[in-house]
């Protein structure tokens, strides 16, 4: 018997890869409709794109983080570009730090550590600010204590 | 779509049970940054069989910041609540606490949780913190029944 192919219509689908051991951390958030896993702050799956993105993939990873709680990249960066995020983990609360060795991760190390060390410089700044009479001028300069306590942090 | 439309499908889909204190939480006219909130008093409290409204208003920037929630005005006797403004001194509703993690149904979970355990540590109310500080939860909870059924 011979078959004759008309026409194919090919279908795909993907998803990230997420390790194995990072998959189930977030097993008590909340799922979307579909059952899939979220993103804990935009709540979208983590195979949609983050709200400020129109197309999923490349254009808008996954990160995954040291606690094994994972994010759309701008997602987390929105959060960890705040003072208040203190560099901490929405979800578990410990300085959130990328996994090492993972290739999901590989391209965005380097905009982390800029965000950090950027961080650091703000609290290097503020650090330099209260010695600054001008910008603080009811501290009292010249006591010894405060700048032992200075050196000590 | 945006976090706090995905909320709102949640919310739908989850609130209404019998067994939640929160009864309702909905947009006000349809905007997504406005909310009014009703829960119900904890059992075991003198909150218990009364019903309290909340307006919670979010930022531009939420869930990166947190949402402002309020009771309504000289509703809610409370040693970690203004009465007059109805203002609410919780730390998860502080920049430095919130997390983006959390949502509308957490904070107000975490409100009936401040109902159950008054925090005289840090009062609005310094009148009913400092009965609580003294240890007399009776007179502290007569002084709430008070303001409650006047």
């Amino acid at each position: 018997m011979k078959v004759k192919l008309r026409e194919v219509h090919s279908v795909f689908a993907w998803t990230w890869h997420i390790p194995k051991e990072s998959q189930d951390a977030h097993a008590e958030t909340i799922d979307d409709n579909d059952g899939d896993d979220v993103c804990g702050i935009c709540r979208a799956s983590y195979n949609a794109t983050c709200p400020g993105c129109k197309f999923p993939g490349d254009g808008c990873p996954l990160v995954v983080g040291e606690c094994n709680h994972n994010f759309h990249v701008h997602c987390i960066y929105r959060w960890l570009d705040t003072a208040t995020s203190r560099g901490l983990c929405p979800m578990c609360r410990q300085t959130f730090q990328l996994k090492k060795g993972l290739a999901i991760n590989d391209s965005q190390i380097s905009k982390f550590q800029e965000l950090r060390n950027k961080q650091w410089q703000t609290r290097q700044q503020e650090f330099g600010d209260q010695q600054d009479p001008e910008t603080n001028p009811l501290e009292d300069q010249d006591d010894p204590m405060m700048d032992q306590g200075l050196i000590v942090r | 779509m945006a976090r706090i439309a995905r909320e709102y499908k949640h919310i739908q889909a989850t609130l209404g049970s019998e067994s939640s204190l929160v009864v309702s939480l909905e947009p006000i006219d349809g905007d997504l940054s406005r909310w009014a909130g009703e829960i119900r008093g904890p059992t075991g409290t003198p909150y218990e069989g009364h019903t309290f409204s909340l307006r919670l208003v979010l930022g531009d920037r939420y869930p990166t910041t947190p949402p402002q929630v309020t009771f309504a005005r000289r509703s809610m006797p409370h040693c970690n609540v203004n009465y007059e403004t109805g203002s609410i001194c919780l730390n998860i509703l502080t920049p430095e606490h919130w997390s983006p993690a959390w949502d509308l149904l957490h904070v107000l979970e975490a409100i009936i949780q401040l109902l159950s355990d008054p925090e005289p540590d840090s009062p609005l109310d310094i009148d009913l913190a400092n009965i609580l500080r003294a240890q007399d939860r009776s007179a502290y909870y007569g002084l709430v029944n008070y303001y409650l059924q006047s």
